[in-house]
């Protein structure tokens, strides 16, 4: 059983280590939008957030940035959790940082649930069942000075409830695609390929391939998110490897494609901790861990650290409570908050309440029942009082004449996804405070060219089939009145 | 030179790679990159790749009516009309090109066959409807078909607004009869005088 389903420690560094990195990238790309994204000069005030019904009704989450959404407060609270990342990293009192990244990530989550995307709760997620392992033994100043590492493996419920993390995600966005493009025309990709602001040029030229092509890559789709899981559940660690290797795949070509920020990149550094220890046998495995242990031996030398008592093995207590039995309780509550939602069970409410609490509420409906037919991207129209006309979005002067694509850089990611959820909710206010937002922003940096008026339109139109090009239907969304 | 690729996986290769080679230079490729260099803003390339998807029986009639369109927002009505005109008559479904056919033979003159047209447009997509009564208000028998689709769809108080407007610019002719008509079904079924509903 060990052998078969045991996490190799070295595998569950690497994952805390890439963890940490990415935790890293996440709160640095977040850092220039801090102010508005987070604090009260910005697009969503704590206040009005907890005063808005609507957004998760009778839900009041918890966050460290509801004591106050002040701009010096919520940067030292990034700076305290870009520390916890990067001592996470480098495995410096791994509990302590794991945790308190996880409390400063899903203090972010709550505090602003409009930017966040599948990545993020994904992130969050794997942090949380990731703090319950031994991930801190090896390849981190913690672990014992002077050992290399072995062949070790660790086995417990949430060795297990980690490993099955990393199958729902696939599982239960395969489930709910029941829509006609994925069951019936397998016409999904052919749509998903026309979702603008969403796909890259590649993406663009994978419609060349035709309409056959992408309809044997939407049943591939399927049959890999059903299959591929099942592999990483074999005892055989061949069959394992190639589990692996496929997820690893299929993300590296969603990287190509579209552009869903950190989604696909934690996708693939979720499964590193599954890399069974015969990766590490290998040349290019004692290469690297050859590598590792030389850093870290380096590192802790050079910070002077004071050898710790810390073995592989835990004691008693951690065993018992830490690997098995506080896990195993959230795992089950997740699971069944996660099946339940998927067969329309009646819930319980105070359990999915405290589900989102703790992060665990997930959903992994991408793309389903089926594929939005409808296509666009947003602009706020603006005209300031010399008469200029412009897009707030994008500062410059409003495009005139047909329909354009706009994509927009991967920092700006975050903007986009929060323009996708005004659009989802299609609250007034919200739309208005958003406008607010960029108003202010103009004439603070415009003091003699004010805006006095404001659109914010949203230019869809729809995915016809056969490369037929959809008609427009530009919607307003909301008007800044000053 | 050595390769490291043995001969029965450089045989796979190559079979996919023809296999992918076909797709991307079949006649769908063509209309794939017209839309690509469309919504890039590049007519002149997009025209050019609807004219090679028009020489293949599969993709003929998309690429007409994309050609169309193009013409159409380019302001070249002239050249817009005979895609346009044979795109419509193999999918006569596609609302929008029978909105452009519309508009084409209004800018002609030709009204009675651009009332026709819209007509046909509004009942395939009622907003096209309220696209045209925008730049063409006058036009009583577009308003009279928008405010029937409107009820078709179920937005009687939207109707009625609309079939006010007929009553009141006919002055008790055919059209006027027709809304009255309609207007008291709508009040029948509603029991109520019917307020105007203002479209969001």
């Amino acid at each position: 059983m060990r052998e078969a389903y045991g996490l190799d420690f070295r595998s569950l560094a690497i994952l805390r280590i890439s963890l940490g990195l990415v935790l890293v990238f996440n709160l640095l790309q977040r850092a220039p939008d801090l102010v508005a994204h987070y604090t009260s000069e910005g697009v969503l005030p704590a206040s009005i957030e907890l005063s808005l019904a609507g957004l998760e009704p009778g839900f009041r989450p918890w966050s460290l940035f509801y004591l106050t959404d002040s701009p010096w407060f919520v940067g030292l609270a990034m700076l305290l959790g870009l520390m916890g990342s990067l001592a996470l990293t480098l495995g410096y009192r791994t509990v302590v940082a794991g945790w308190l990244c996880w409390i400063i990530l899903i203090s972010l989550h709550h505090r602003n649930p409009l930017l966040l995307n599948s990545g993020d709760i994904y992130l969050l997620l794997l942090l949380f069942w990731g703090n319950f392992l031994p991930w801190g033994r090896v390849f981190a100043l913690d672990a014992p000075p002077h050992e290399t590492p072995t062949a070790k493996s660790h086995l417990s419920i949430a060795g297990l409830a980690y490993l099955f993390q990393i199958c729902y995600v696939y599982w239960f966005a395969a489930l709910p695609r029941t829509g006609p493009s994925w069951q019936v025309s397998q016409d999904a990709l052919y749509k998903v390929l026309h979702q603008d602001g969403l796909i890259t040029r590649v993406g663009e030229r994978f419609l060349y391939l035709g309409q056959d092509w992408l309809a044997f890559l939407t049943w591939s789709t399927m049959v890999f998110e059903i299959v591929g899981p099942f592999l990483l559940l074999t005892p055989f660690y061949q069959l394992r490897l190639l589990g692996i290797a496929s997820i690893i795949g299929f993300h590296a070509g969603l990287i190509l494609v579209m552009q869903l920020g950190l989604f696909p990149w934690i996708c693939i550094l979720a499964v590193f901790g599954l890399w069974p220890s015969q990766v590490w046998a290998t040349l290019a495995g004692r290469w690297l861990q050859e590598r590792l242990t030389t850093a870290f031996h380096s590192l802790a030398n050079l910070l002077s650290r004071a050898p710790r008592k810390r073995t592989l093995e835990d004691s008693p207590a951690e065993r018992v409570l830490l690997r098995n039995l506080v896990p195993g309780f959230f795992f089950l509550l997740s699971t069944y908050g996660l099946v339940g939602d998927q067969f329309g069970w009646d819930q319980s409410q105070r359990m999915l309440h405290f589900l989102r609490q703790a992060g665990l509420h997930q959903k992994w409906r991408m793309f389903s029942p089926d594929v939005n037919v409808i296509s666009g991207w947003d602009s706020v129209e603006a005209v300031t009082e010399s008469g200029q006309v412009l897009d707030l979005i994008t500062g410059s002067a409003y495009p005139q004449g047909g329909y354009q694509r706009r994509s927009l850089p991967f920092v700006e990611r975050r903007w986009t996804e929060y323009s996708a959820t005004l659009r989802r909710y299609r609250s007034e206010p919200l739309t208005e405070l958003y406008l607010r937002y960029l108003v202010t922003q103009w004439d603070r940096n415009n003091p003699d060219n004010k805006i006095v008026q404001a659109t914010h339109i949203w230019h869809a139109r729809v995915v016809r089939e056969d490369f037929l090009l959809g008609q427009e239907m530009p919607q307003i969304l909301g008007r800044y009145r000053p | 030179m050595s390769s490291s690729v043995r001969p029965s996986g450089r045989l796979i290769l190559v079979a996919l790679f023809s296999l992918l080679g076909a797709g991307c230079f079949g006649p769908e490729s063509y209309l794939a990159q017209g839309n690509s260099a469309y919504f890039r803003g590049d007519t002149a390339e997009a025209a050019q790749q609807y004219r090679r998807a028009l020489d293949f029986e599969s993709t003929a009639n998309t690429a007409a009516l994309n050609l169309g369109r193009l013409y159409f927002e380019a302001g070249d009505l002239e050249k817009a009309e005979p895609y346009l005109r044979s795109g419509s008559n193999e999918r006569p479904d596609f609302a929008l090109a029978r909105y452009q056919l519309a508009v084409i033979d209004r800018s002609r003159g030709e009204l009675e066959s651009a009332s026709t047209e819209i007509r046909k447009a509004i009942l395939l997509d009622p907003d096209f409807g309220r696209i045209w009564l925008q730049e063409f208000p006058e036009d009583r028998r577009a308003r009279l078909s928008y405010a029937r689709a409107l009820h078709r769809l179920g937005r009687p108080e939207l109707a009625a607004g609309e079939y006010r407007k007929v009553m009141a610019e006919g002055q008790g002719d055919v059209m006027a009869v027709q809304a009255s008509r309609a207007l008291e079904k709508i009040q029948s079924v509603t029991g109520t005088e019917v307020s105007e509903e203002h479209d969001i």
